[in-house]
């Protein structure tokens, strides 16, 4: 007899209100919180030198123009900054939720935990330079990197079956 | 009290900025090896209201050619755009239209 395949993250629609479920194990729960506290970390840190690894997060907005890119970077910045990590203590919040096998989620807080995710898969991306031709997860035998390539190919997994559960339903 | 009206300067206005300031802004995303097609088509229908399948064509054109336009309006709002797509991690920026 085989099991039906319960994905890690799905919708369910009652009553025309729709909620999500985030169906893993406890220990990918406990390193999923454990990634994001890093990432809150270290988009938190007082240091006039933010951590190369965050480069992608803050990408520029004018390639063209340094003093239009100074102005938006000086008033765009900030900004970015406390949205992450609003969304980042949501998703925290939805971890804590101790009593709860599948912890329920409605959108706003789906829509966190997939923004957080990718945040993190971005982070990763640019800490194992990951190139287009890469396949997602796999690298060498021993690579010093192994873990971060094994978390980033958990993380790819986990943010495509996400994306999955919203596109069904908005 | 002056008795003899002095000549005015008068700043003639630059023709030339005005133009500039005048055509609009496009928003361009750029490929990169991280974020998931699926993903990408996703945030575009979510920020733009894009369809699926308008969605998707801009997706392959950034993952295919390099870059798409997906948005275009003034300075304001391309801004705003370029702020939504970072703060989906996706590698955006704008210029004025060519």
């Amino acid at each position: 007899m085989t099991r039906r395949f319960k994905p890690p993250v799905y919708a369910t629609t009652k009553r025309g209100v729709t909620h999500w479920h985030l169906n893993i194990g406890e220990d990918e729960r406990i390193v999923v919180g454990q990634l994001l506290a890093e990432l809150r970390g270290l988009l938190t840190a007082e240091s006039d030198h933010p951590s190369p690894l965050l480069l992608r997060l803050f990408p520029t907005a004018y390639p063209d123009d340094e003093d239009k890119e100074a102005e938006y970077q000086r008033l765009m910045r900030e900004e970015l900054v406390a949205s992450r990590v609003h969304q980042l203590d949501a998703v925290a919040a939805v971890l804590d939720r101790a009593d709860d096998d599948t912890p329920t989620l409605d959108e706003g807080e789906v829509v966190a935990l997939m923004q957080s995710v990718n945040a993190v898969r971005v982070v990763l991306g640019t800490m194992l330079d990951v190139g287009e031709d890469d396949e997602i997860g796999v690298g060498e035998v021993g690579d010093e990197h192994e873990t971060e390539r094994q978390l980033y190919g958990f993380l790819s997994w986990l943010l495509d079956w996400i994306v999955r559960s919203l596109q069904g339903t908005t | 009290m002056p008795t003899t009206l002095e000549p005015v300067q008068v700043d003639e206005p630059d023709l030339a900025d005005a133009a500039e300031s005048d055509r609009p802004w496009i928003v361009i995303v750029w490929n990169d090896p991280i974020n998931l097609m699926s993903y990408v088509t996703h945030v575009f229908q979510k920020l733009f209201g894009y369809s699926l399948e308008k969605a998707t064509e801009l997706m392959l054109d950034v993952h295919e050619k390099g870059r798409a336009v997906v948005a275009s309006g003034t300075r304001e709002e391309a801004e705003m755009h370029v702020f939504r797509l970072h703060e989906h991690s996706l590698w955006a920026t704008m210029e004025h239209e060519t």
